[in-house]
């Protein structure tokens, strides 16, 4: 399914997430900034202002552009700004996980993956 | 038959489905107890921190706990593991580091001692004779030593951005991360692709089992059929 090119650079994680998501995940030590002269980010600070533009743009970045991200983290209140992108996204990698965030917490309703387990059993 | 196997798959989504849940919950839990320990570092933060946040991110940092992602041969998914590789690169480099500058303190030292020694058998003498001199010296300026491997660390750790006395809080909300990026995530990103996998799997079984029965259908109809005509000549 997956060759081996595809998956063995693939060393970062990469976050889309509100302002303590993201300082939780870069504490964690996942965070990185590629040598310049690029300087790309693996992680996007969202708040009320960011664009959905924006949002989407950094998805496609994390998702398509770049090859060395093996898992894109998101929240899932953001998630649902580009619901529309991530139910669409079918690639093997980099893998999209929705996390939740400390004013929404976690909805079973909406998570990309427990949506494709109801639609296995035909609901 | 198919159907059996249909079952069978299903029984692994479903134990699947059960880790995927568990992790969740775990995920939800670590996630909350950080969000907490974060909001109580906020509330007392020192004086001059505004908030623990992205205006002390560093500019330059790099990832200390990388993915290692292998390919499991049963089903060709991905298993994601996060490693930390930096801390196995750092000390190789760090040891000849100081064992060259010891080296370096050991012949300062042995050049004022051996003056009417034999060259050829000195190498040996000073190492050996010089070797209590350099620990001796280590323990009266241990302040020489020291500061380098701290100066590594203060790079490597983020919780470095924020200051270097940080709150207790801080380092609760940052082992909760560590935990939570370390143990749930990666697990519940390969379960997450193994589930993928075997939808698929489901899928593609089910569409063979619904062949399969359209054409005993039609061979019966066709039997039916023969009979009809049968009876009918």
């Amino acid at each position: 399914m997956a060759s081996q090119a595809d998956y063995k650079d693939r060393q970062f994680l990469a976050v889309i997430g509100d302002e303590d998501s993201v300082t939780g995940l870069l504490l964690a030590g996942i965070g990185h900034v590629t040598s310049p002269p690029d300087n790309q980010k693996n992680f996007l600070v969202v708040d009320n202002k960011t664009e959905n533009s924006a949002i989407e743009a950094a998805f496609e970045r994390f998702t398509t552009e770049r090859k060395d991200i093996g898992i894109v983290l998101i929240n899932q209140h953001i998630a649902d700004r580009i619901r529309y992108r991530i139910d669409t996204y079918t690639q093997a990698f980099p893998t999209v996980l929705e996390i939740p965030s400390k004013d929404h917490p976690y909805d079973p309703e909406k998570d990309s993956v427990l949506r494709r387990v109801r639609r296995l059993f035909g609901e | 038959m198919s159907t059996e196997k249909i079952d069978s798959l299903l029984q692994q989504y479903l134990l699947l489905l059960n880790e995927y849940t568990t992790l969740r919950n775990n995920l939800n839990t670590l996630q909350s107890s950080f969000y907490h320990h974060l909001a109580r570092a906020n509330f007392s933060a020192q004086p001059g921190v505004r908030y623990y946040g992205q205006d002390y991110y560093d500019e330059r940092m790099q990832a200390t706990s990388r993915l290692e992602t292998t390919i499991s041969e049963d089903n060709s998914t991905p298993e994601f593991k996060l490693v930390k590789p930096s801390a196995a690169k750092v000390n190789p480099t760090e040891k000849p580091e100081n064992t060259e500058k010891k080296q370096n303190s050991q012949e300062e030292g042995g050049d004022v001692k051996s003056i009417s020694e034999d060259a050829s058998s000195s190498d040996q003498t000073q190492s050996e004779a010089s070797a209590p001199s350099p620990d001796s010296k280590k323990d009266q300026d241990g302040d020489e030593a020291k500061p380098k491997p701290t100066e590594k660390k203060k790079s490597n750790d983020p919780l470095r951005w924020f200051g270097i006395l940080t709150p207790l809080p801080l380092r609760q909300a940052q082992a909760d991360a560590k935990r939570a990026v370390e143990d749930v995530i990666p697990r519940l990103a390969t379960i997450s692709e193994q589930m993928k996998a075997l939808e698929l799997e489901v899928r593609r079984e089910r569409k063979k089992r619904a062949k399969a029965e359209k054409e005993e259908a039609k061979l019966k109809i066709k039997e039916l059929e023969e009979k009809v005509a049968a009876v009918e000549v």
